[in-house]
């Protein structure tokens, strides 16, 4: 269909622009833009070098683009700093989104209060990102709403999740469906959004 | 392109905007460092779209 990817210059050169902004952006959504591994890792870099960002950004869109574990792992960089980030949208970002937890739970845990991380795949065996899952989960503060629909949740990241859900005594939206571990595991037959 | 130091707000969604077009967006925001830009969204410009723009 089309195989030739556009490469990452022109997200590179507003990268570069984002991190020049003296004030710091509020809200930045690149979703379904076609970033690839160069452009999130500039972005990446871009939020990181900007120390302003760790307070005035609140809301980061990059869900629907392939950011490839480089991108990922610059995006984590900022992320594991202490930021005031609200909503932050990593559905639909390729593989390896398991990696994100210690970030999360070292730089997250204060303000953040929607998390979507949509149709992403999960490592199908336990690793040493399950820890960072449950720590993640126990110390969110303000967290409302999780998203996990149409990822590859393992049973044990399941078991998690729940154990956490309800441990942590906070109201939560949490989205499973359509998750087909997440119906075998409870073993019934998740319903539609909205019945 | 020239943009308004003034615009707090900067919203290019799916308009299936090509590469040049980011480019140029960039070298904009570059020289608007002090603007009051607050909030940017780019979002649904995927590849594709900016091929078919292209042609």
């Amino acid at each position: 269909m089309f195989s030739r990817r556009i490469k990452d210059e022109g997200f590179v050169n507003i990268a570069t622009a984002i991190q020049g902004f003296k004030a710091g952006l509020v809200s930045i959504n690149v979703s379904n833009t076609g970033l690839g591994k160069k452009a999130a890792t500039a972005l990446g870099n871009a939020l990181r070098k900007n120390v302003n960002y760790t307070q005035t950004l609140t809301v980061l869109d990059v869900s629907n683009n392939n950011l490839g574990p480089e991108g990922v792992a610059s995006l984590a960089d900022f992320l594991a700093q202490p930021n005031n980030v609200k909503r932050l949208l990593l559905g639909n970002t390729g593989p390896n989104v398991e990696a994100l937890f210690a970030p999360l739970a070292r730089g997250c845990t204060q303000a953040l209060t929607h998390l979507d991380l949509s149709n992403n795949k999960f490592a199908k065996k336990p690793t040493v990102s399950q820890a960072s899952f449950e720590q993640f989960f126990s110390s969110v503060l303000s967290l409302k709403h999780v998203d996990f629909s149409g990822s590859k949740l393992t049973p044990a990241y399941l078991d998690a999740l729940l154990a956490r859900l309800v441990g942590n005594g906070t109201p939560y939206h949490a989205c499973i469906y359509s998750s087909s571990h997440v119906s075998r595991h409870l073993g019934c037959r998740p319903q539609p959004p909205g019945q | 392109m020239r943009i308004n130091s003034s615009i707090e707000k900067l919203e290019v969604s799916n308009v299936g905007a090509t590469e040049k077009f980011f480019l140029s967006l960039g070298e904009s925001l570059s020289k608007n460092a002090n603007s009051a830009l607050a909030h940017l969204n780019l979002s649904d410009n995927p590849y594709y779209a900016r091929k078919q723009h292209c042609k």
